[in-house]
């Protein structure tokens, strides 16, 4: 049996999808700036996209910009923010970040920005009252990820907004993980700048999303067309911009049965490592409404997580480390040295993300081979 | 992957330690690396799930041999990878498990 437990990684398109996406590159493949007919129909397709998005997460149609990845809309976020208002010098954002946004970060201090931590819990939860502390009349953005893609931590960004709010700072949120995984309402949760990828939800990869809020003050990060209200030059890819729509409708109509689902799965799946008695650890929030749905980041007293990994690849179970490779070292994930896993675990640990189409056999199998792996390597 | 390794010549001990850390070529890093990921400058993830792969190869040996102990020499096409230059009289042994 061959069982993918890494949708936190990536999603396998959805056959609507993928038949929604198909024409786009027969026989309709025109340039939807052309002005004949197959460009025409092209240029209708992104206009109805662009609308069924808005609706969807609550928007207005021209604060949708289509981007190539979740990591070019959040570095056209921070870096075009930066580059287009040259008033204020503090940037704030949390230890617990996508590295697109940490490396942004970094540019911009290379360029004389003062970047700023705001602390998280052990849970992953940003601190407000140092959110409070650290903004100021200079912060000109704060950056945080809505769900960990790590730990799983959803976070409350509505009184993060209203702390931002107040400071007159511009908010950007990385929703790469969060959309269609919790619920989303852009106009209720009143922020400036969203970023989304269309393979974390069965959409295809190569295709993103960037919301910002109208009269947001942004230069392009890409130049050299008057596509996406002249702020994002290129081409339009037609096919995965109507592939993420249809995801993204596919996703949100269906949010509240797979939350109840998978948050059913994950705690069948932490019940019976109790009821084998293995010492593990979970990481980030407890299972519920503040983690993501199917997001199990556990730390296995015991056994390194790479080797765990690699074992379980042997019996056809795919999962991912949060570890990274650092010139000769392999360095523990970012996001749990920042959340304080105590030396004993931090090595040791194994992100299953279950998803839409895992089954609970799949699982079943899991937690056998799992359960004998750890006990093997006692 | 808890059991441990030592590689002997007649009675001096070559290596001792960690199944994983047992000395590997670099050239046959390189080739597996290329054939695995077509990468012939792996990170060092990549050079360690290559070692898990040599090392899994080890193990299924042994356990095919039925033999904590196995003479290098007679088994070159898998153990070749080992990094020495002659394996002469050069055994390996598993302990802690098989």
């Amino acid at each position: 049996m061959k069982v993918y437990l890494d949708n936190a990684a990536t999603t396998g398109v959805s056959k609507e999808v993928l038949a929604t996406m198909l024409p786009f590159f027969k026989e309709e493949y025109g340039n939807p700036s052309s002005l004949h007919e197959k460009g025409i129909n092209n240029r209708k397709v992104i206009n109805h996209s662009r609308q069924k998005i808005a609706e969807l997460l609550h928007c207005q149609k021209d604060e949708i910009y289509f981007t190539s990845c979740g990591s070019e809309s959040t570095n056209w976020a921070i870096k075009g923010i930066a580059a287009k208002n040259n008033s204020k010098s503090d940037i704030i954002t949390t230890k617990i970040e996508h590295h697109a946004t940490l490396e942004s970060f970094n540019y911009l201090e290379s360029l004389g920005y003062t970047v700023l931590f705001v602390d998280v819990d052990q849970a992953g939860f940003v601190d407000l009252n140092h959110l409070r502390e650290l903004v100021s009349d200079n912060t000109l953005l704060v950056s945080i990820i809505m769900a960990n893609n790590e730990i799983g931590t959803i976070q409350n960004v509505k009184a993060i907004s209203e702390i931002c709010n107040e400071a007159n700072t511009y908010l950007h949120l990385d929703a790469v993980q969060a959309v269609c995984h919790t619920p989303l309402n852009i106009e209720e949760l009143n922020i400036d700048l969203l970023s989304i990828s269309g393979h974390k939800f069965h959409g295809p990869k190569g295709i993103g999303i960037l919301y910002i809020k109208n009269k947001t003050h942004i230069a392009p990060l890409i130049h050299g067309g008057q596509q996406e209200q002249k702020l994002r030059a290129g081409t339009e890819n037609v096919a995965f911009i109507a592939g993420i729509t249809k995801a993204l409708e596919n996703g949100i109509s269906q949010l509240d049965e797979y939350t109840k689902r998978l948050n059913k799965y994950a705690k069948h799946f932490l019940e019976k490592l109790d009821e084998a008695k293995i010492n593990y650890l979970l990481n980030g929030p407890k299972i519920g409404e503040n983690r993501l749905p199917g997001n199990l980041n556990l730390s296995f007293k015991g056994i390194d997580g790479p080797t765990l990994q690699y074992l379980l690849n042997q019996r056809g179970i795919y999962v991912s480390t949060g570890s990274a490779c650092d010139s000769q070292i392999i360095t523990p994930s970012h996001v749990l040295v920042a959340i304080g896993v105590s030396d004993e675990f931090i090595n040791n640990t194994i992100r299953f993300s279950i998803g839409d189409f895992t089954t609970p056999e799949e699982l079943d199998y899991v937690l056998k081979n799992l359960i004998e792996i750890i006990n093997q390597e006692k | 992957m808890k059991e441990k390794i030592v590689i002997k010549k007649f009675d001096t001990v070559l290596y001792s330690g960690n199944i994983l850390n047992i000395p590997i070529k670099e050239k046959v890093i390189i080739e597996k690396s290329i054939a695995l990921f077509g990468d012939e400058d792996p990170c060092i993830i990549h050079i360690s799930f290559i070692a898990k792969e040599l090392v899994s190869d080890l193990l299924k040996l042994f356990k095919e041999t039925n033999s904590n102990s196995l003479k290098i020499i007679d088994h070159l096409a898998i153990l070749s990878f080992i990094d020495f230059d002659d394996f002469s009289n050069i055994t390996i042994e598993l302990v802690g498990g098989k």
